[in-house]
């Protein structure tokens, strides 16, 4: 089969559903394939947190910290966009905006927490420092290892069960083609434009958005550019279902550590820990060494979880950029070929779908990309790829 | 806790494998998540139980006594739970997810069973819809499961649940087998070859024609409904046309036979393969009950469902192989194990072709259902959810993650079967992933302040 389309948007995840949502509202004709099924790799496995609130620098192995402060701005943004979703999508998302702590448990971590409140000020994001009697008759369940918090009422999260195929199904009432199971395994540039293979289908497009997520450099090797990343794997866990017992999102400042209680009642307990090694079309294994330290950690903050029953863990691909930022923007010797992906993309998909919009039609986008294009990661090329 | 081998399953495999490798002077610990072992097919009763209604399968109680006899250590009323990432240490707990243990042995022999395979049909959610195998374990505890009980679903071991009930004084309306397995046929002349297993088969038949109890084959459960005078169930033909039958009973039993538990070989890292007869997961083995991991061995349904007889085999089969890689020399009675494993396993294909495929029976029940009945009953997804996943094609984990069926408290050992017939993948699992049964929070809290 051929297709000719204005943009191929390769990745069906949260960032491909979106991007493929915005561009095809705008009135483009657009192309999302998925190498397998929709929303299934970082999108389908990750926890689904609105982070509005600066966000901790470290998860438990990484090497390099990210720069928390460059990220306020952004996620100011996607915070401010992320109110109108719910309705341009049309369905219940469970999306929920009922604030969330970081905590912290020790006079370093209390110093940091300050520290961040600086920043959040300076950047327009309402935050509240708490001591340690105030965010314990907040939310008395803390543990007392907890010696104060930050609060945020704007930090949430949202299914990305369901809101992945939302998006897709939004895009494909504004006209999108959507087809999962047809890997990109051609690219190529010609006179005025992109030919793709994706599975079964050539398609002839003016210009190509890499959404891939834990393969995004895979496909932009394809056109001819290497890039430093390479997908990580973290994990998740999750209890049976509980009556409401948790309103508000619960992070740490010093640790990779995120609980909820999400609408279905079961409580999701993350914060990054990493899994087994990452294979090529197949799950990875969870590591029983972090759904170890992961709970453990949980139920220190929150004593009441140890009387819950833990019922699943799974893992899934992150995909990391070396610098753990967010990575955005125009392939730099590549004409009409963008890409997004990096840490935080569930919180940023608005933010990164309107971004990639603007970049394809030449407009100015919404927020200051300084120091997160890929030209950063770009080993080797940045020519064109094989002519036809 | 350490031991030459640790076993996990104490059923009629497991039994075996142990009580062998005891004899010949090595540890062995056996553990299982029944109060008593036993297994399912050897279940123990409760003292109270046994003073009043008598022991349930004696030989069972003599094999468990013999083993102990022989220095099995039995750690009974715990689960295993997880795999540590050295993908050798079991992580148990207590049946009731507290108090975590490791338990490091260098020799492992799974034999972990089978468990009921349930297939949906309009009404398969109400608590008057019980699996026979429940129905079964109620009689053998004097327990009857009704007054009035229809038994269906496919498979021999209707008619064996059927007696059980008529032998507790149960009315048994009919037995339906959806299939016609009791009609001559060339393969059924070859069950002629295992006189024992035939003499069982048609005592089983002669006792519910005594008790006049009907058994009808090709006929199937179209729907159930609660009503003021009972569970109403509709009966129809499994193929083409036919009289509908109407009946009022206070329990439907149902079952489609067993599927082999795998879950711990496919968390430990072990090869399984799809049964080309059954379309059930199994595991890799060679002659010796090996997998491909060193170090572990499988034994009994678990490398494919082939009945008590075959699990006892197996596991003497199996213990040879362990005590071999032990050193110690090999047992008695190890050729004519050989010989009862397959002529166990002949039997079992022979009968498995005499009964419709367990995949087949998957298709034709998802293909029956109505977009709404519920398909996943832990989460009240209804099989017009799973058809409407949009996106999610052919692919099992993708409908999972679209609809949430089988991500409930079952963590879909129950709507497997069904959700991959409904997304057209019928061989299809759901992952396997840590814990294998819900643990407390807190004992794992307490685990990770002991280990990390």
């Amino acid at each position: 089969m051929s297709v000719t389309a204005d943009v191929l948007v390769i990745g069906a995840g949260v960032l491909g559903a979106s991007t493929g949502f915005e561009l095809a509202r705008r009135g483009h004709r657009v192309a999302v394939v998925d190498r397998g099924s929709v929303s299934r790799e970082g999108s389908g496995t990750t926890a689904g947190n609105l982070h509005v609130q600066a966000v901790h620098t470290r998860r438990p192995g990484q090497d390099v910290p990210l720069d928390a402060r460059r990220f306020l701005p952004l996620q100011k943004a996607a915070s401010d966009l992320w109110e109108a979703v719910p309705d341009l999508l049309g369905i219940d998302i469970e999306l929920v905006r009922t604030g969330g702590f970081t905590v912290a448990e020790t006079a370093e971590q209390l110093q940091e927490l300050k520290l961040k409140g600086e920043w959040e000020r300076e950047f327009g994001v309402q935050t509240v420092l708490m001591d340690q009697d105030t965010v314990h008759d907040a939310l008395p369940a803390l543990g007392p290892t907890v010696l104060g918090a930050t609060w945020c009422a704007e930090d949430g999260y949202a299914n990305p069960l369901l809101v992945t195929p939302a998006y897709l199904n939004a895009a494909r009432r504004s006209g999108a083609q959507i087809t999962p199971h047809a890997p990109v395994t051609a690219l190529s540039r010609d006179h005025n434009g992109w030919r793709a293979d994706a599975g079964a289908t050539q398609l002839h497009v003016g210009a190509v958005v890499d959404t891939a997520g834990p393969w995004l450099a895979d496909v932009a090797a394809l056109a001819g550019v290497v890039l430093a990343m390479a997908p990580l794997t973290i994990q998740m866990h999750a209890t049976t279902r509980m009556p409401p017992l948790l309103r508000n999102l619960v992070q740490h400042i010093g640790e990779g550590l995120s609980i909820k209680q999400v609408t279905s009642g079961t409580i999701l307990i993350g914060g990054g820990w990493p899994s087994g090694p990452i294979a090529a079309g197949s799950r990875t294994a969870s590591s029983m060494a972090s759904l170890m330290g992961n709970i453990a950690q949980a139920v220190r903050i929150l004593p009441v979880l140890g009387q819950m029953r833990l019922l699943r863990s799974w893992a899934g691909p992150l995909a990391a950029t070396p610098d753990e930022m967010p990575v955005v923007g125009a392939v730099p010797g590549l004409d009409d070929f963008y890409l997004a992906g990096g840490t935080y993309a569930f919180t940023f998909a608005p933010l990164w779908a309107q971004t990639l919009a603007d970049l394809v039609e030449g407009k100015q986008p919404p927020v200051d990309l300084s120091g997160l294009g890929p030209d950063r990661l770009v080993i080797e090329g940045g020519d064109h790829g094989q002519e036809h | 806790m350490t031991s030459d081998v640790v076993i996990v399953g104490a059923g009629p495999a497991g039994l075996s494998a142990a009580t062998v490798i005891a004899e010949n002077d090595r540890s062995v610990v056996v553990i299982d998540e029944q109060p008593r072992p036993g297994g399912q097919y050897y279940r123990q009763q409760s003292a109270a139980v046994i003073a009043t209604h008598g022991v349930h399968r004696a030989e069972g109680a003599a094999l468990i006594e013999r083993a102990r006899r022989a220095g099995v250590q039995f750690r009974s009323g715990v689960s295993v739970w997880g795999v540590d990432d050295d993908r050798r240490t079991l992580l148990v707990s207590a049946a009731d997810g507290t108090s975590i243990r490791r338990h490091l042995a260098p020799r492992i022999v799974v034999a972990t069973g089978a468990t009921e395979r349930a297939l949906p049909f309009p009404g398969w959610q109400l608590p008057a819809v019980t699996t026979v195998g429940y129905a079964q374990h109620l009689c053998a505890e004097g327990v009857r499961v009704g007054a009035r009980v229809l038994v269906a679903g496919s498979g021999p071991f209707l008619l064996s649940v059927a007696c059980s009930l008529v032998g507790v004084g149960v009315d048994v309306v009919a037995v339906l087998e959806e299939g016609t397995p009791y009609r001559p046929r060339a393969a059924g002349w070859k069950v002629a070859g295992h006189p024992q297993r035939l003499r069982e088969f048609a005592a089983y038949r002669a006792r519910l024609a005594a008790a006049r109890v009907p058994v009808r084959s090709g006929r199937r459960v179209v729907s159930a409904e609660e009503t003021a005078d009972g569970l109403r169930v509709v009966e129809g033909p499994t193929v083409g046309t036919g009289r509908a039958r109407q009946h009022t009973v206070d329990a439907l039993n149902v079952g489609f036979g067993f599927r082999p538990q795998i879950d711990l070989l496919r968390l430990l890292g072990c090869g399984t393969r799809i049964d080309a007869l059954s379309g059930d997961e199994v595991a890799v083995v060679d002659v010796d009950g090996a997998t491909d991991l060193d170090g572990v061995w499988a034994a009994g349904e678990v490398t494919g469902i082939a009945g008590a007889p075959s699990a006892l085999a197996e596991g003497l089969v199996v213990g040879a192989a362990v005590l071999r890689s032990l050193g110690a020399p090999l047992p008695e009675g190890l050729a004519a194990a050989r010989r009862d494993v397959s002529r166990a396993r002949a039997f079992a294909s022979t009968l498995g072709r005499l009964y419709p495929a367990p995949r087949d029976l998957a298709a034709l029940a998802a293909a029956s259902l109505g977009d709404d009945a519920l398909v996943c009953r832990c989460e009240s997804v209804s099989a017009g959810q799973v058809r409407a996943a949009q996106f999610g094609g052919t692919d099992l984990q993708a409908v999972k993650a679209a609809t949430r069926a089988g991500m409930g408290l079952c963590q879909g050992r129950e709507c497997a079967p069904a959700v991959s017939a409904l997304c057209g993948s019928p061989t299809a699992a759901f992952t396997v992933r840590p814990p294998l049964r819900p643990i407390l929070l807190a004992a794992v809290a307490e685990h990770a302040a002991q280990v990390i």
